[in-house]
């Protein structure tokens, strides 16, 4: 349904050599899929996701690459065509709620103009339509908050509201980036549960970009993992948490401080810090901080590997072909 | 000079003590009557050389209780004893030398970082302040010893704060803070915003340091998996009061009280292990004032009995240092098969 290919996103400041903050990054998302991006900062994740909306801040662009949507080349679209796929075909829940909304309107308004922005239907359809929105999304008594204000609402309920605003158009994938960070935890859970179970019922397709490796195993069929750029390991969700591939992922999936962490000894730390776009180093971007690396890695940039199921770029694969 | 000798802890008077400690605010004007119990009848000890998790979700008033003890606000109603000392009941000169002993790490490395101010003057401001008898060249030595000690380099000194990545930064936050010798650090939410792949180096580090120093922590976070690593006893708050506290063993292995219940069912379980009875809260819609009766029975699975939208139960002990404040203290499981029976 949507498939990007060979992604790169080029970011020029005045006077100086262009950084690539995502260099060729290729997926695809089929309907009813879940698919986690998952990266840390300046790995790409965020802004591969604005580029699939036309939202790239202004210095940035699509350099080469493209982004098929049920067949239609979006890369290439005026800013007019581009604003009708946006919120129409492809929506997105970014992660602070509080902010994304406007607080002098009532949250019934709010969904109203969402709705009618991408369909021709009368006032009063379009209310009976944000109120039967903001029942599916779990809101409770929706008939007396759609007058309500913003502040009136938790973190959560607010969270929900916007997540009613992206699909009232049924759009065909959703986009959730961080959708739950800025939230209580015991918040999360619900928002990520109501999420399941509308794509299931919309045969939606989702993308989930965070920084949560367990969120987005619990949450998604399938994984990539983000690092300096690339997606430097694939596969099923569940596969790539319990048998990582990618020495960065294994690194990382060890250094999560979880519940099952022994208290009494020091937790294995990634050293150094994930590279910024305009200091990515040679070869492998991983290699600096990885406890496998070789000659080689500083050397030559690895190509994608097929290993055990998953995909991933790395000359030696945990488990898989190491000398 | 910085003592990196281990120390050995010994028992004894806990070096802080909070007795009944109150922050109302009052909303709007003085009429409206509106009163915000940001931390409300608050008691609790911090061992010497241990760490106090304080684990809650925002507006639970965990960070105006931070505050609180480190005489950055002043309380409505209670008291801080600081080795002794009470905190808010001492000369002005006394509160001088107070403050030297107390010192925090924010949550957000840039933000409490002068970005204007290179790492050396923003971890030798303190020493400024408060060892005025030090020569420029003591100072530089001591700003390189604390880099040292935080895992910073010699270079990193003349760096400045946009230089750095977000886990250097909060190294040099971390620095600043012992630069004075304390003997309390409070570390309010001091890894939430850094780097999965970073967060890990930071705890390690503080765990490295406490031993190191003979620090005491308190360690105020929301994430309940990185205080079962990092302290050895914890307090659950809600809504300005402590609902439950307990060694770490208690209260992750014997929870009684169905927020704590709540907040362990919301992290994703690791791979392969067994999730935990799922215990849901109602959502509520945000509100400035506390309902009557328990302040969470509006959120509980048994929310609707009469003496829990009646009385507000006191913190009471269900076992040894293990205290909780609800009507009905019990398992997940029991709760969930009590709330099915309605």
């Amino acid at each position: 349904m949507l498939e990007v290919r060979d992604l790169v996103v080029e970011i020029t400041v005045h006077r100086r050599a262009p950084i690539r903050p995502v260099r060729g990054v290729s997926f695809e998302v089929r309907s009813g899929q879940r698919l986690g991006i998952v990266g840390e900062s300046g790995s790409g994740k965020s802004l591969t996701a604005l580029s699939l909306m036309g939202l790239l801040p202004p210095r940035a662009r699509i350099a080469s690459g493209e982004v098929y949507l049920r067949g239609r080349e979006l890369t290439g679209l005026s800013e007019r065509e581009l604003a009708h796929v946006r919120g129409g075909q492809i929506s997105t829940v970014y992660q602070d709620p509080m902010s994304s909304l406007n607080p002098l309107q009532t949250v019934g308004h709010q969904v109203i103009e969402a709705i009618c922005a991408h369909e021709d239907v009368g006032r009063r359809e379009a209310r009976d339509r944000a109120i039967a929105l903001l029942r599916d999304v779990g809101l409770p008594e929706p008939e007396r908050r759609v007058d309500d204000h913003p502040h009136e609402f938790s973190g959560g309920m607010r969270q929900r509201v916007m997540i009613a605003m992206a699909i009232c158009a049924n759009p065909d994938v959703l986009i959730a980036d961080e959708p739950t960070t800025a939230l209580d935890v015991t918040t999360q859970a619900r928002i990520m549960e109501m999420l399941e179970r509308l794509v299931d019922e919309r045969r939606l397709g989702v993308i989930l970009i965070t920084h949560d490796l367990g969120l987005a195993a619990a949450f998604c069929d399938d994984i990539h993992v983000m690092y300096g750029g690339r997606i430097v390991e694939s596969g099923r969700a569940a596969s790539v948490l319990r048998e990582p591939v990618h020495p960065y992922s294994e690194a990382l999936i060890e250094s999560i401080c979880g519940l099952d962490r022994d208290v009494d000894r020091p937790i294995a730390a990634i050293s150094g810090h994930p590279p910024l776009p305009n200091e990515l180093p040679s070869g492998c971007p991983f290699h600096p901080r990885c406890g496998y690396a070789h000659d080689l890695c500083a050397r030559e940039a690895p190509r994608p590997l097929e290993v055990r199921g998953h995909l991933a770029e790395c000359h030696f694969p945990v488990g898989g072909a190491r000398s | 000079m910085i003592s990196t000798d281990p120390v050995t802890i010994s028992d004894g008077a806990p070096l802080v003590v909070v007795e009944g400690l109150s922050r109302h605010f009052r909303l709007g004007g003085r009429s409206s009557g509106r009163i915000v119990r940001a931390v409300d009848d608050v008691s609790l000890e911090l061992a010497r050389g241990a760490t106090l998790g304080l684990v809650g979700e925002s507006g639970s008033g965990k960070s105006t209780l931070a505050r609180l003890l480190l005489h950055l606000d002043r309380p409505t109603a209670g008291r801080v004893l600081f080795d002794g000392t009470d905190v808010f009941a001492t000369s002005s000169r006394e509160l001088r030398r107070l403050r030297r002993e107390m010192q925090i790490v924010f949550q957000d490395p840039y933000a409490s970082l002068n970005k204007r101010k290179t790492v050396e003057q923003i971890v030798s401001f303190p020493l400024l302040v408060h060892e005025r008898t030090l020569t420029r060249r003591e100072r530089g030595a001591r700003v390189l010893e604390l880099l040292a000690l935080v895992g910073l380099r010699p270079e990193h000194a003349a760096a400045y704060p946009r230089q750095l990545s977000g886990g250097q930064c909060q190294r040099v936050s971390i620095a600043r803070a012992l630069a004075l010798n304390p003997r309390l650090v409070v570390l309010d939410e001091a890894v939430s915003a850094v780097d999965v792949s970073i967060q890990a180096q930071i705890l390690n580090l503080l765990r490295d340091l406490q031993q190191r120093l003979a620090l005491t922590y308190l360690f105020v976070t929301h994430d309940l998996a990185v205080v079962r690593y990092m302290a050895g006893t914890i307090a659950v708050m809600y809504l300005g009061r402590i609902v439950e506290t307990g060694p770490r063993e208690a209260l992750f292995g014997e929870p009684r009280h169905p927020y704590t219940h709540a907040l362990l069912a919301s992290i994703p379980p690791p791979p392969g292990s067994q999730p935990p009875a799922e215990v849901v809260l109602r959502e509520t819609a945000a509100s400035d004032t506390l309902p009557p009766g328990c302040r969470f029975h509006p959120r509980c699975p048994l929310g609707e009995r009469s003496v829990c939208q009646t009385v507000d139960p006191p913190l009471q002990p269900v076992a040894a240092g293990h205290s909780v404040a609800c009507h009905f203290p019990q398992s997940a499981e029991s709760l969930l098969a009590e709330a099915g029976r309605g």
